[in-house]
């Protein structure tokens, strides 16, 4: 008897009992859904969490001063006094085989005015490369040129959330606002980039020439900045381009070798880290939540299976009478064991795939359907089905056929 | 006539309890191709033993046993379920059919695990063998939907799916009313009359009858056979 008849005997063996069938396959079926809903959230957030990420900026590197010591008081990350738009401009021109973009950023917050209205948000002081490092365009009008950013000339581009609150549905390019009471002109409004991954609004705000802010908004004669946004050629220069930016800062502060770095670098990837270990552990958790449904749903097959062999005792030795042999015997239970499995395993995925999709919809959360994995787990259910159909199937197996047409 | 069935000194012990039990207790007997027997005896008087062990479903614990030819009495499981695929027949008291079956699927069986014919050669044959045990229209039908007596045709037609030489009966009539068994025996008597050779076991002297030859144990020993 080859494989195809037995495998032809036991569909046929489920077809006979379609709601024990049904019955047994419930178990591996919300197993492997639970198992697939799962890893679809997991991958679904650690699929928007990188993309919140490098909404963050190409390659980024951003660099913090600090360290400012005043006497025994210590100021706060970005604090610092020493670090400058001339060490931004030194970045660029010294490291340029490792960087395609630097812009320094002073940041201060005021109240801007137009006509009757107002908004209370954030003026960002930046060079014209930050669009690049951002990978942020202009949605309407353009950004500030360097004739702007040299001549510290009062224009400005609006974030969408800005435009919306002092412009409304009006073309706000060309138009004028009030910052400190000087009047800016605004030159662009910027795309929409959304929430960060800590839920900051990243398009409240308003970028002019670093120049600008400095001198004209703070009316400030020095040239300390808040950070340094850079962006490098590459992110696998990372390390490499940390090391030549500490040695050059270091340098250009006039650091003795006994003192600490008067600056901090941070890149994503570090929050990728941190926030991805948190949704691995999650996931972890989850999937071996999952795994126990699926090992019960197995156990829920072992259980039927040893029923069902009970129970068709005098169809076993039926078979074996007009000459199935032992193996015969075993494979036919092994296999509908295992197309129970894999059928429910199917059917399972679907409904997996289905329910991950709907609430991912209803509850607006990120859901990312991986085939691969939803593979692995329709494998896994027949690995199921094998492992725990072989012992009532290898019971069957061993029934003497005089016992089984006897029994009643 | 040549010999198909030759047992020399057939001995089965059972170890029940202390005691062993001798339920066959030295039988030597031969049965020749085309004979049509009836295994009669009282209840523990071995008959069941004797037809299980012809039917390759059980050893014996000393004797040879020659079927066709070979030596059977000691074979593993899987080469006595060889056997009973290709030369044996078997047809039981309580029919034995797969419920929730269709007759002809229930008649394929056996040339499922022999896998000599092709899918439509085998549905074929089935059809012929219903309609030789005359159910022809009957083949969709599951066992739920016949009687007893078309039951046990159905199971006849399954016996004879892979042209074994020799057909095993334990009971045939045991469930069926006397009209079913009257037409059953009819039918074995035809396919005795076509060379097909018949071993049956029964306790009833009327259903016997049909048999040419008659064998009555007792105490695991063979007392009487009688040819006629």
């Amino acid at each position: 008897m080859n494989l195809w008849m037995i495998f032809k005997v036991s569909v046929l063996a489920i077809l006979r009992n379609k709601t024990r069938s049904i019955l047994t396959c419930l178990g591996i079926i919300a197993g492997i859904a639970a198992v697939i809903i799962v890893l679809a959230i997991g991958k679904g957030s650690q699929t928007m969490m990188v993309k919140q990420l490098s909404s963050m900026g190409n390659n980024l590197l951003m660099v913090f001063p600090e360290r400012h010591n005043a006497g025994p008081v210590h100021g706060g990350m970005g604090q610092g006094q020493t670090m400058t738009a001339e060490d931004a401009i030194a970045v660029k021109k010294e490291l340029s085989h490792l960087v395609q973009a630097v812009s320094p950023m002073v940041r201060t917050s005021l109240q801007m005015i137009r006509q009757d209205r107002n908004w209370s948000s954030s003026v960002q002081g930046v060079s014209t490369d930050y669009p690049t490092i951002r990978g942020w365009d202009v949605a309407d009008g353009r950004f500030f040129d360097e004739t702007e950013e040299r001549r510290c000339s009062r224009v400005c581009v609006i974030g969408a959330t800005v435009r919306t609150h002092l412009f409304g549905d009006e073309n706000p390019v060309g138009q004028t606002i009030r910052l400190r009471n000087m009047p800016f002109k605004v030159v662009g409004v910027l795309t929409a980039k959304g929430a960060n991954s800590w839920g900051q609004d990243q398009d409240d705000c308003v970028l002019a020439p670093y120049t600008t802010v400095k001198r004209v908004l703070q009316g400030s004669t020095f040239n300390n900045i808040n950070m340094m946004n850079i962006s490098l050629r590459s992110m696998d220069m990372l390390d490499e381009a940390k090391r030549e930016l500490t040695a050059l800062l270091r340098q250009r502060h006039r650091l003795a070798d006994y003192q600490d770095d008067d600056f901090e670098t941070r890149d994503p990837t570090e929050f990728m880290n941190t926030i991805g270990s948190t949704t691995k552990l999650m996931t972890v958790l989850l999937t071996i939540a999952a795994s126990i449904s699926l090992l019960v749903g197995g156990i829920g097959i072992m259980n039927i299976m040893l029923v069902s062999v009970t129970e068709r005792i005098k169809e076993i030795g039926l078979r074996m009478a007009i000459g199935a042999t032992p193996v015969n015997i075993l494979s036919q239970f092994i296999l509908e064991s295992i197309i129970l499995s894999t059928v429910g395993g199917a059917i399972g995925v679907a409904l997996g795939v289905g329910l991950a999709i709907f609430f991912g919809n209803l509850l607006h959360w990120p859901i990312a359907i991986d085939i691969v994995s939803a593979l692995w787990a329709l494998a896994f259910s027949s690995f199921v089905g094998m492992f725990f159909g072989f012992y009532p199937a290898y019971r069957a197996s061993k029934l003497n056929p005089i016992d089984c047409l006897r029994y009643e | 006539m040549s010999q198909l069935i030759e047992i020399r000194d057939l001995r089965k012990v059972y170890a029940i309890g202390e005691e062993p039990v001798n339920a066959l207790d030295g039988v030597s007997l031969s049965i020749d191709s085309g004979e049509f027997v009836a295994i009669m005896g009282a209840s523990g008087s071995g008959k069941s033993t004797m037809l299980n062990i012809l039917g390759c479903l059980d050893t014996p614990t000393s004797g040879s046993y020659l079927l066709d030819g070979t030596e059977v009495a000691r074979r593993s499981r899987t080469e006595l379920a060889h056997i009973r695929n290709r030369k044996l027949g078997f047809v039981f008291q309580s029919f034995n059919l797969l419920p929730r079956t269709s007759a002809i699927e229930n008649v394929e069986l056996p040339d499922l695990y022999l896998g000599r014919l092709g899918r439509s050669a085998r549905r074929k044959r089935a059809l012929e063998l219903l309609s030789r045990v005359g159910l022809g229209g009957r083949g969709t039908h599951t066992p739920a939907q016949l009687s007893g007596g078309q039951q046990q045709r159905v199971a006849i037609a399954r016996a004879l799916m892979n042209e074994p030489p020799v057909l095993f009966a334990d009971e045939p009539t045991g469930n069926l009313d006397t009209k079913s068994s009257i037409e059953i025996m009819k039918l074995f008597t035809e396919l005795s009359n076509e060379g097909i050779t018949i071993v049956m076991v029964t306790h009833e002297d009327d259903i016997a009858a049909y048999a040419r030859r008659h064998l009555v144990m007792r105490d695991g020993k063979l007392i009487k056979d009688d040819r006629r």
